[in-house]
């Protein structure tokens, strides 16, 4: 049953450990002595669905379970996947190399909307046919997580069911309600029926989008689903050490889940409401077991806004203490500029070879005010002077174009900012600080997402956007200024299907079967191709992406509940326009509505 | 510091990995063992491990060798077991010894021997596999090209073979080509380094080799003394 890889197949593509699996940690059962087998697919390749933190939690949480083996899928790069259609060779899971076609339900991670693609393909690799409607009893239960699943319109033909939220305790029902209904042979459509009173799971089989209710406040919501405690929440004290590098070779420690500073561009912060934190003892606990069991030599803090932490301080203090024998260092990424200290970056050892991160995001202190990243250019400022001090000359600033309300004098300030943290460096004497400094801008595309205060807005367009990155190409031509930006074609395609309804589905089929794939990839993205699918379903990608959408009105994503109401995104978005900051919700309520349903931290 | 050296062998389960990465494989397992491990300086402290010569992917070998430094008394056999308890399928320790003399084994290897096994064209019968190894010992120059990442030029071999010997092989799966193993000591480290793929191509120039590899193994590194090649066990150059 399982497949055969030859040499002469694995020594002639690249990175061939991407296949092999038999990692430290891999979990090994007999696939005959369980009940449940699950494919988790994550559809990029190995080495970015290694770096998943989510994946790594319900991968362990799963194989927990004595009656379930959960294994892993990952998208072959295009050299092995022409080997595997040549050889006839279908998609397999890493652990046991068995095809996936014969699993009892195979799940994918939706991380980002320009993955899809690599989830047709994946499915039509493992001879798994891609329309729901396609599949008969016989095929293996097809479901999706993850962020993107707040929006889950776009893939609604293709998947039996979504699950909406954090799968840590949903799983287990799901896995419960699935065998249930096997032992007693119910039909695939009455296991649908069972699984969508699961809380969280949508089965868009039950769902009729064409005839919803155009008045959004009377539609059947999906809640999305919460764990309420972290700490009483499963997270593995034992991970998979892959055998080549990825790209988070690290120890990644979730410390808190949530954010409370509301900034109006970002879904993380809307969705993943309310902040729970894990507490300091038991962080402290798990670093030293996952150290133990992995053998890695850096523990990385992980959440939405690390400096939020409450006890950073004494948990950071704990793991210094504790670690600093064992020559392991602790990461923070996420800091905030305005929580930068130089106190937080004494008592922690920061690696400090790869640079310094800080996200402005707005070049404005208005244009900042209207996204609500209430960071001001003298927390910046005094940030980046902290950094250079200890020793840092490399520093990364994130921004994004096409904001709203955003003008010509808001980019012209990106270069400024810089030219201004620049003056922080030369201003510092040069027997302080290191010798040249590099600055590089990042510029990313503004995507408005579903569930947060923008989600009703247009974004640029590709003519606006170029023009945006020429401005600021034009202000930064210096030699310590490194321009880079991400396509902003890619995320015109990424906010079709971030705010989609289920008629883009057929574009992506379509774009796949041109030979769409790896869109996130710069070498493999294809915008003709694409572009000619839209073209192909009479689709104009414009009318998902620039119309301004009605306030109030259905929104594909409508039957979906974050817990935070509509309301509020409505009053959010008011304030807004009129560059009124919120302030972060630990100092005031602001009435986000998900206190009805959790409570806040 | 106490310092320890070992033989390991690299396996078919682990072939798909470069030498870099088996080299971090073998820095996390350390860690896990918790044994005391001497850490170099700076920034970026690593544990102080040494691998005798790179083996290329796909390659397995039975007789690949690492010093290490300790921080600490362990015996080796100690260092044996605990480090085979967290190393992956594959890896394997098979023998440690302390040493204590000043050149490490990186900076040591002189010679690597390996066992190719090919399958060549039935036009190359046995009479020409057999006199192969007399038309490349007795040449004058062996010159192959190379491609280095500034650019090709021309290499002269002859004196990085040091033995050379084909033999029969049995392979069942082997239709419609002659099975054979190639037997070859070359040059290996920082000194002078040739690669058993370069001997092929060698081969193919020189003595009109045809065929098809299907596998390569290593099967031992040497140390040069005098007019001698030592096991790196020997105590001469422990």
């Amino acid at each position: 049953m399982p497949v055969r890889l030859s040499d002469d197949i694995l020594l002639k593509v690249e990175k061939p450990a991407r296949y092999t699996g038999h990692e430290w940690n891999m979990i090994r059962k007999d696939p005959a002595s369980v009940d449940m087998r699950f494919a988790f697919c994550f559809p990029d390749t190995y080495e970015v669905g290694m770096s998943n933190l989510g994946m790594k939690i319900l991968y362990h949480l799963m194989n927990e379970r004595a009656d379930t083996y959960c294994e892993r899928v990952f998208a072959p790069w295009t050299d092995m996947e022409e080997k595997m259609r040549l050889a006839g060779i279908p998609l397999f899971a890493l652990e046991t190399r068995d095809p996936i076609v014969l699993f009892d339900m195979v799940g994918f991670t939706l991380q980002y909307e320009m993955s899809y693609t690599n989830i047709l393909n994946m499915l039509d690799l493992a001879g798994i046919p891609i329309l729901a409607k396609e599949r008969g009893e016989n095929f293996p239960l097809l479901c999706a997580g993850g962020p993107c699943a707040f929006n889950p319109e776009p893939l609604a033909p293709i998947f039996d069911f979504f699950f909406i939220g954090e799968a840590e305790e949903a799983i287990l029902e799901i896995i419960d309600v699935y065998l249930n209904c096997k032992r007693s042979k119910k039909s695939k459509h009455e296991l649908l029926n069972a699984l969508s009173r699961v809380e969280g799971v949508y089965v868009p089989e039950l769902f009729d989008a064409e005839h919803a209710s155009a008045d959004s406040s009377t539609i059947v919501k999906v809640r999305k689903r919460s764990v309420r405690s972290l700490d009483g929440a499963f997270f593995p004290d034992r991970i998979i050490v892959p055998n080549i590098g990825i790209v988070h070779d690290r120890v990644m420690l979730e410390i808190f889940r949530g954010c409370t500073r509301g900034c109006r561009f970002c879904q993380a912060g809307f969705i993943y409401r309310p902040v729970r934190e894990r507490s300091a003892e038991k962080l402290a606990d798990l670093a030293g077991r996952l150290i133990a069991n992995t053998g890695y030599d850096e523990v990385s803090l992980s959440s939405l806004s690390t400096s939020d932490y409450s006890s950073l301080e004494t948990l950071a203090a704990i793991l210094a203490e504790r670690f600093e024998s064992q020559r392991v260092s602790l990461s923070l990424p996420s800091l905030r500029i305005d929580s930068f200290s130089a106190g937080l970056m004494e008592k922690v050892k920061i690696v400090r070879k790869s640079g310094i991160t800080f996200a402005p995001e707005a070049g404005t202190q208005r244009l900042r005010d209207v996204i609500n990243k209430g960071v001001s250019e003298e927390d910046l400022l005094s940030s980046a002077k902290i950094a250079f001090e200890g020793g840092w000359n490399n520093i990364k600033l994130y921004f994004m174009i096409g904001l709203p309300t955003e003008t010509d004098e808001d980019i012209k300030g990106i270069a400024d900012l810089a030219r201004k943290v620049a003056g922080v460096f030369y201003a510092i004497p040069g027997d302080r600080r290191r010798n040249a400094l590099n600055i590089t801008i990042s510029i990313a595309t503004f995507v408005p997402k579903p569930h947060t205060p923008f989600q009703w807005e247009p974004q640029a367009g590709f003519e606006q956007l170029m023009h945006k990155i020429a401005i600021i190409k034009a202000s930064t031509r210096t030699k310590y200024i490194n321009l880079n930006w991400h396509d902003p074609k890619l995320s015109i395609m990424e906010g079709v299907f971030a705010r989609g309804d289920r008629r883009v589905c057929d574009v992506l089929i379509k774009a796949w079967g041109k030979g769409c794939r790896f869109d996130g990839w710069d070498e493999h993205f294809n915008y003709d191709m694409w572009m000619s699918a839209f073209t192909d379903c009479n689709i104009d990608p414009a009318f998902y992406t620039e119309r301004f959408r009605e306030i109030g009105g259905v929104m594909p994503w409508s039957h979906i509940d974050s817990g935070v109401s509509e309301k509020y995104l409505i009053e959010e978005r008011v304030k807004a326009y009129k560059g009124e900051r919120t302030a972060d919700c630990r100092t005031a309520c602001a009435g986000c509505g998900i206190s009805r349903f959790s409570e806040c931290g | 510091m106490i310092e320890i050296r070992v033989r390991f062998e690299r396996r078919e389960q682990i072939k798909y990995i470069a030498h870099l990465d088996i080299m971090k494989v073998f820095e996390r397992a350390l860690r896990r063992s918790g044994l005391p491990a001497s850490y170099s300086k700076g920034f970026n402290p690593h544990p102080g491990i040494v691998f005798g010569l790179p083996l290329s992917l796909g390659l397995v070998s039975y007789s690949e060798y690492a010093d290490f430094e300790m921080n600490g008394e362990v015996e080796s056999d100690e260092l044996k077991t605990r480090l085979n308890s967290q190393l992956p399928e594959g890896l394997l320790i098979v023998a440690a010894k302390r040493r204590s003399l000043k050149d490490n084994i990186m900076a040591s290897v002189d010679l690597a021997e390996y066992e190719i096994d090919v399958c060549s064209s039935m036009e190359m019968g046995k009479i020409k596999m057999s006199g192969i190894p007399d038309i490349l010992m007795k040449a004058d120059v062996l010159a192959v090209e190379k491609t280095t990442k500034s650019g090709r030029s021309v290499v002269d071999i002859k004196n990085m073979i040091k033995s050379l010997k084909i033999t029969d092989r049995y392979d069942l799966n082997a239709t419609g080509c002659n099975p054979y193993t190639i037997c070859a000591g070359l040059s290996a480290g920082s000194r002078a380094n040739l690669k058993p793929e370069t001997l092929l191509m060698a081969m193919r120039i020189y003595a009109g080799y045809e065929g098809s590899v299907q596998g390569i193994r290593r099967t031992g590194l040497f140390i040069k003394k005098g007019s001698e090649y030592l096991e790196p066990f020997d105590e001469r150059v422990l």
